[in-house]
Protein backbone atom coordinates (compact mmCIF):
# COMPACT_ATOMS: atom_id res chain seq x y z
CA UNK A 1 0.00 0.00 0.00
CA UNK A 2 1.31 3.52 -1.13
CA UNK A 3 1.11 6.45 1.31
CA UNK A 4 -1.96 8.18 -1.17
CA UNK A 5 -3.90 5.09 -0.25
CA UNK A 6 -3.90 5.33 3.42
CA UNK A 7 -6.77 7.25 4.66
CA UNK A 8 -7.11 10.42 6.33
CA UNK A 9 -7.44 8.68 9.93
CA UNK A 10 -4.19 7.30 9.86
CA UNK A 11 -2.56 10.23 8.56
CA UNK A 12 -3.72 12.52 11.26
CA UNK A 13 -3.33 9.46 13.99
CA UNK A 14 0.60 9.50 12.19
CA UNK A 15 0.53 13.09 12.87
CA UNK A 16 -0.73 13.21 16.12
CA UNK A 17 2.04 10.81 17.16
CA UNK A 18 4.94 13.70 15.92
CA UNK A 19 2.91 16.04 17.82
CA UNK A 20 3.39 13.70 20.82
CA UNK A 21 6.56 12.99 20.67
CA UNK A 22 7.61 16.67 19.97
CA UNK A 23 6.32 18.31 22.97
CA UNK A 24 7.89 20.79 24.77
CA UNK A 25 9.78 20.32 27.77
CA UNK A 26 9.11 22.32 31.52
CA UNK A 27 12.15 24.43 32.15
CA UNK A 28 13.81 24.37 35.30
CA UNK A 29 12.57 28.04 35.67
CA UNK A 30 9.14 27.56 35.35
CA UNK A 31 9.17 24.20 37.67
CA UNK A 32 10.83 26.72 40.26
CA UNK A 33 8.78 29.60 39.60
CA UNK A 34 5.87 27.21 40.48
CA UNK A 35 7.29 25.83 43.39
CA UNK A 36 8.07 29.02 44.64
CA UNK A 37 4.34 29.92 44.18
CA UNK A 38 3.44 26.96 46.08
CA UNK A 39 5.66 27.90 49.02
CA UNK A 40 3.97 30.91 49.58
CA UNK A 41 0.62 29.86 49.68
CA UNK A 42 1.22 26.66 51.62
CA UNK A 43 -0.66 26.34 54.84
CA UNK A 44 1.33 26.11 58.44
CA UNK A 45 2.07 22.65 59.50
CA UNK A 46 -0.64 21.18 61.38
CA UNK A 47 0.56 20.72 65.03
CA UNK A 48 -2.01 19.23 67.13
CA UNK A 49 -1.46 20.04 70.46
CA UNK A 50 -1.47 17.48 73.37
CA UNK A 51 -3.87 18.47 76.20
CA UNK A 52 -2.52 18.26 80.00
CA UNK A 53 -2.75 15.32 81.33
CA UNK A 54 -3.68 14.75 84.91
CA UNK A 55 -2.39 12.28 87.42
CA UNK A 56 -4.60 10.15 87.04
CA UNK A 57 -4.74 9.97 82.82
CA UNK A 58 -0.74 9.35 83.46
CA UNK A 59 -1.16 6.41 85.94
CA UNK A 60 -3.39 5.16 83.27
CA UNK A 61 -1.24 5.47 80.20
CA UNK A 62 1.80 3.84 82.62
CA UNK A 63 -0.28 0.98 83.03
CA UNK A 64 -1.03 0.25 79.31
CA UNK A 65 -4.36 2.19 78.78
CA UNK A 66 -7.72 1.09 79.51
CA UNK A 67 -7.43 -2.61 78.59
CA UNK A 68 -4.48 -3.45 80.52
CA UNK A 69 -6.64 -1.72 83.73
CA UNK A 70 -9.41 -3.75 82.81
CA UNK A 71 -7.62 -6.82 83.01
CA UNK A 72 -6.47 -5.51 86.49
CA UNK A 73 -9.64 -5.05 87.83
CA UNK A 74 -11.14 -8.30 86.30
CA UNK A 75 -8.21 -10.23 88.26
CA UNK A 76 -8.37 -8.53 91.57
CA UNK A 77 -12.30 -8.79 91.47
CA UNK A 78 -11.67 -12.61 90.61
CA UNK A 79 -9.20 -12.77 93.45
CA UNK A 80 -11.43 -11.15 95.91
CA UNK A 81 -14.41 -13.63 95.08
CA UNK A 82 -12.15 -16.48 95.51
CA UNK A 83 -11.15 -15.08 99.45
CA UNK A 84 -14.65 -14.70 100.34
CA UNK A 85 -16.70 -17.11 98.83
CA UNK A 86 -14.34 -20.01 99.11
CA UNK A 87 -15.78 -22.18 95.80
CA UNK A 88 -15.93 -25.89 96.44
CA UNK A 89 -13.70 -26.72 94.03
CA UNK A 90 -10.72 -24.92 95.67
CA UNK A 91 -11.42 -26.91 98.83
CA UNK A 92 -9.67 -29.93 97.74
CA UNK A 93 -6.80 -28.29 96.96
CA UNK A 94 -6.68 -26.27 100.14
CA UNK A 95 -6.61 -29.54 102.08
CA UNK A 96 -4.10 -31.13 99.71
CA UNK A 97 -2.06 -28.09 100.60
CA UNK A 98 -2.54 -27.96 104.48
CA UNK A 99 -3.58 -31.72 105.57
CA UNK A 100 -0.48 -32.92 107.98
CA UNK A 101 -0.38 -36.10 106.98
CA UNK A 102 1.18 -34.90 103.68
CA UNK A 103 5.12 -36.29 103.20
CA UNK A 104 7.19 -34.58 100.88
CA UNK A 105 10.26 -36.97 99.19
CA UNK A 106 13.40 -35.37 98.64
CA UNK A 107 15.21 -37.02 95.63
CA UNK A 108 18.07 -34.34 95.47
CA UNK A 109 21.75 -35.41 97.51
CA UNK A 110 21.84 -33.70 100.73
CA UNK A 111 24.54 -30.93 101.06
CA UNK A 112 26.55 -33.43 103.65
CA UNK A 113 27.72 -35.46 100.54
CA UNK A 114 30.54 -32.70 100.01
CA UNK A 115 31.93 -33.28 103.49
CA UNK A 116 31.76 -36.98 103.78
CA UNK A 117 35.19 -38.54 103.06
CA UNK A 118 35.63 -41.11 101.37
CA UNK B 1 -0.92 -6.78 45.62
CA UNK B 2 1.42 -7.06 42.94
CA UNK B 3 5.26 -7.44 43.99
CA UNK B 4 5.92 -4.76 41.20
CA UNK B 5 3.55 -2.29 42.37
CA UNK B 6 5.08 0.68 43.63
CA UNK B 7 3.81 2.35 46.77
CA UNK B 8 4.35 6.06 45.16
CA UNK B 9 1.13 8.33 47.21
CA UNK B 10 -1.08 9.25 43.83
CA UNK B 11 -2.06 13.08 43.28
CA UNK B 12 -4.70 13.31 45.44
CA UNK B 13 -2.35 12.05 48.16
CA UNK B 14 -0.01 14.56 47.56
CA UNK B 15 -2.20 17.20 47.26
CA UNK B 16 -3.20 16.60 51.07
CA UNK B 17 0.71 16.13 52.32
CA UNK B 18 0.90 19.13 50.66
CA UNK B 19 -2.00 20.75 52.52
CA UNK B 20 -0.42 19.58 55.44
CA UNK B 21 2.71 21.19 55.17
CA UNK B 22 4.73 18.48 53.33
CA UNK B 23 7.56 20.63 51.58
CA UNK B 24 8.33 18.03 48.72
CA UNK B 25 4.97 17.17 47.96
CA UNK B 26 4.30 20.54 45.58
CA UNK B 27 7.91 19.06 43.74
CA UNK B 28 6.88 15.79 42.86
CA UNK B 29 2.98 17.22 41.87
CA UNK B 30 4.99 19.86 39.55
CA UNK B 31 6.88 17.13 38.15
CA UNK B 32 3.80 15.11 37.20
CA UNK B 33 1.44 18.13 36.26
CA UNK B 34 3.31 20.57 34.64
CA UNK B 35 4.83 18.46 31.78
CA UNK B 36 1.45 17.39 30.60
CA UNK B 37 -0.52 20.52 31.06
CA UNK B 38 2.58 22.63 29.37
CA UNK B 39 2.15 20.60 25.59
CA UNK B 40 -1.74 20.97 25.81
CA UNK B 41 -1.60 25.12 27.24
CA UNK B 42 0.89 25.73 23.82
CA UNK B 43 -0.57 23.93 21.35
CA UNK B 44 -3.67 25.59 22.76
CA UNK B 45 -2.05 29.22 22.50
CA UNK B 46 0.56 28.75 20.28
CA UNK B 47 3.11 30.88 22.61
CA UNK B 48 5.41 29.13 24.48
CA UNK B 49 5.94 31.79 27.15
CA UNK B 50 2.26 32.21 27.31
CA UNK B 51 1.61 28.75 27.87
CA UNK B 52 3.80 28.36 30.88
CA UNK B 53 2.21 31.70 32.54
CA UNK B 54 -0.76 29.68 31.88
CA UNK B 55 0.37 26.58 33.61
CA UNK B 56 1.83 28.65 36.48
CA UNK B 57 -1.16 29.84 37.30
CA UNK B 58 -3.13 26.85 36.98
CA UNK B 59 -1.09 25.41 39.54
CA UNK B 60 -1.65 28.18 41.77
CA UNK B 61 -4.89 27.88 41.58
CA UNK B 62 -4.50 23.90 42.49
CA UNK B 63 -2.00 25.16 45.94
CA UNK B 64 -4.57 27.40 46.52
CA UNK B 65 -7.34 24.61 46.35
CA UNK B 66 -5.42 22.09 48.39
CA UNK B 67 -6.51 22.98 52.05
CA UNK B 68 -10.50 22.24 51.04
CA UNK B 69 -9.55 19.31 48.48
CA UNK B 70 -12.86 17.36 48.96
CA UNK B 71 -11.34 13.88 48.38
CA UNK B 72 -13.17 11.71 45.15
CA UNK B 73 -14.85 14.67 43.86
CA UNK B 74 -11.70 14.72 40.91
CA UNK B 75 -8.76 14.05 39.96
CA UNK B 76 -6.08 16.75 40.64
CA UNK B 77 -4.78 16.08 36.78
CA UNK B 78 -8.49 16.38 35.73
CA UNK B 79 -9.24 19.50 38.05
CA UNK B 80 -6.17 21.55 37.05
CA UNK B 81 -6.25 20.87 33.38
CA UNK B 82 -9.90 22.14 33.67
CA UNK B 83 -8.42 24.96 34.98
CA UNK B 84 -5.81 25.48 32.19
CA UNK B 85 -8.68 24.80 29.59
CA UNK B 86 -10.27 27.75 30.60
CA UNK B 87 -7.17 30.17 31.25
CA UNK B 88 -6.27 29.12 27.70
CA UNK B 89 -9.84 29.86 26.63
CA UNK B 90 -9.57 33.43 28.77
CA UNK B 91 -6.28 34.44 26.46
CA UNK B 92 -7.75 33.43 23.17
CA UNK B 93 -10.86 35.55 23.72
CA UNK B 94 -8.78 38.69 24.83
CA UNK B 95 -6.47 37.85 21.27
CA UNK B 96 -9.49 37.65 19.25
CA UNK B 97 -9.32 40.10 15.77
CA UNK B 98 -5.97 39.04 16.30
CA UNK B 99 -5.70 37.72 12.81
CA UNK B 100 -3.50 33.71 12.58
CA UNK B 101 -1.40 35.62 10.48
CA UNK B 102 -0.31 38.07 13.44
CA UNK B 103 0.48 35.52 15.77
CA UNK B 104 3.80 34.04 15.72
CA UNK B 105 5.55 30.80 14.16
CA UNK B 106 6.92 28.87 16.51
CA UNK B 107 10.94 29.32 16.31
CA UNK B 108 12.67 27.05 14.15
CA UNK B 109 16.61 27.70 13.95
CA UNK B 110 17.87 24.44 14.65
CA UNK B 111 20.27 23.16 11.78
CA UNK B 112 18.85 19.63 10.45
CA UNK B 113 18.75 17.38 7.63
CA UNK B 114 15.61 18.17 5.44
CA UNK B 115 13.22 15.36 7.22
CA UNK B 116 13.75 17.41 10.53
CA UNK B 117 12.54 20.09 8.46
CA UNK B 118 9.60 18.34 6.65
CA UNK B 119 8.73 17.43 10.05
CA UNK B 120 8.50 20.86 11.83
CA UNK B 121 6.78 21.88 8.53
CA UNK B 122 3.84 19.37 9.05
CA UNK B 123 3.85 20.16 13.09
CA UNK B 124 3.15 23.46 12.07
CA UNK B 125 0.93 22.86 9.79
CA UNK B 126 -1.01 20.78 12.49
CA UNK B 127 -1.16 23.78 14.69
CA UNK B 128 -2.23 25.65 12.28
CA UNK B 129 -5.15 23.18 10.96
CA UNK B 130 -5.87 23.06 14.95
CA UNK B 131 -6.28 26.56 15.06
CA UNK B 132 -8.93 26.72 12.06
CA UNK B 133 -11.02 24.44 14.73
CA UNK B 134 -13.72 26.03 16.68
CA UNK B 135 -12.20 26.12 20.36
CA UNK B 136 -14.01 23.59 21.57
CA UNK B 137 -12.99 20.72 19.00
CA UNK B 138 -9.67 21.94 19.55
CA UNK B 139 -9.32 21.11 22.80
CA UNK B 140 -11.03 17.74 22.29
CA UNK B 141 -8.27 16.92 19.88
CA UNK B 142 -5.97 17.63 21.88
CA UNK B 143 -6.76 16.04 24.86
CA UNK B 144 -7.92 13.07 22.84
CA UNK B 145 -5.27 12.52 20.40
CA UNK B 146 -2.15 14.14 21.57
CA UNK B 147 -2.53 14.16 25.09
CA UNK B 148 -4.07 10.85 25.01
CA UNK B 149 -6.77 11.41 27.76
CA UNK B 150 -9.51 9.02 27.53
CA UNK B 151 -13.32 10.39 26.79
CA UNK B 152 -14.70 10.44 30.56
CA UNK B 153 -11.36 12.70 31.08
CA UNK B 154 -12.14 14.96 29.02
CA UNK B 155 -15.94 15.04 29.39
CA UNK B 156 -14.90 15.93 33.05
CA UNK B 157 -12.29 18.74 32.03
CA UNK B 158 -14.86 20.12 29.52
CA UNK B 159 -17.82 19.11 31.66
CA UNK B 160 -19.82 17.69 28.80
CA UNK B 161 -20.85 13.99 28.02
CA UNK B 162 -18.68 11.23 26.92
CA UNK B 163 -20.81 11.22 23.71
CA UNK B 164 -20.35 14.79 23.45
CA UNK B 165 -16.52 14.47 23.38
CA UNK B 166 -16.55 11.64 20.76
CA UNK B 167 -19.33 14.04 18.89
CA UNK B 168 -16.68 16.82 19.42
CA UNK B 169 -13.15 14.88 18.32
CA UNK B 170 -15.10 12.87 15.53
CA UNK B 171 -16.04 16.93 13.49
CA UNK B 172 -12.18 17.74 14.88
CA UNK B 173 -10.68 15.23 13.40
CA UNK B 174 -12.92 15.67 10.18
CA UNK B 175 -12.10 19.22 10.31
CA UNK B 176 -8.26 18.45 10.27
CA UNK B 177 -8.34 16.46 8.02
CA UNK B 178 -10.01 18.97 5.70
CA UNK B 179 -7.61 21.64 6.49
CA UNK B 180 -4.64 19.59 5.84
CA UNK B 181 -6.40 18.21 2.23
CA UNK B 182 -4.64 21.00 0.83
CA UNK B 183 -1.19 20.17 2.04
CA UNK B 184 -0.92 16.42 1.53
CA UNK B 185 1.96 16.59 -1.32
CA UNK B 186 3.71 19.32 0.26
CA UNK B 187 4.11 18.18 3.83
CA UNK B 188 4.31 14.39 2.47
CA UNK B 189 1.32 13.25 4.08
Amino acid sequence: MTKRDESPELELDALFAEAKAARPVVDERLTVRIIEDAAVVQPAPVVVARPSQGPLARLLELLGGWPAVGGLVTAAATGIYIGFAQPSLLTGVEEAVTDPSFTTSSFLPGDDMFFEEG
Amino acid sequence: MAFDQTLEPDDEALLVLYANGDRHAAAELTSRLAPRLLPFCNRMLRDLAEAEDVVQEAMLRLWKIAPDWKSGQAKPSTWVFKVASNLCTDRLRKRRGVGLDEIAEPEDDRPGAEAQLLQTERLSALDVALQTLPERQRQAVILRHIEGMTNPEIGEILEISVEAVESLTARGKRGLAAALQGRKEELGL
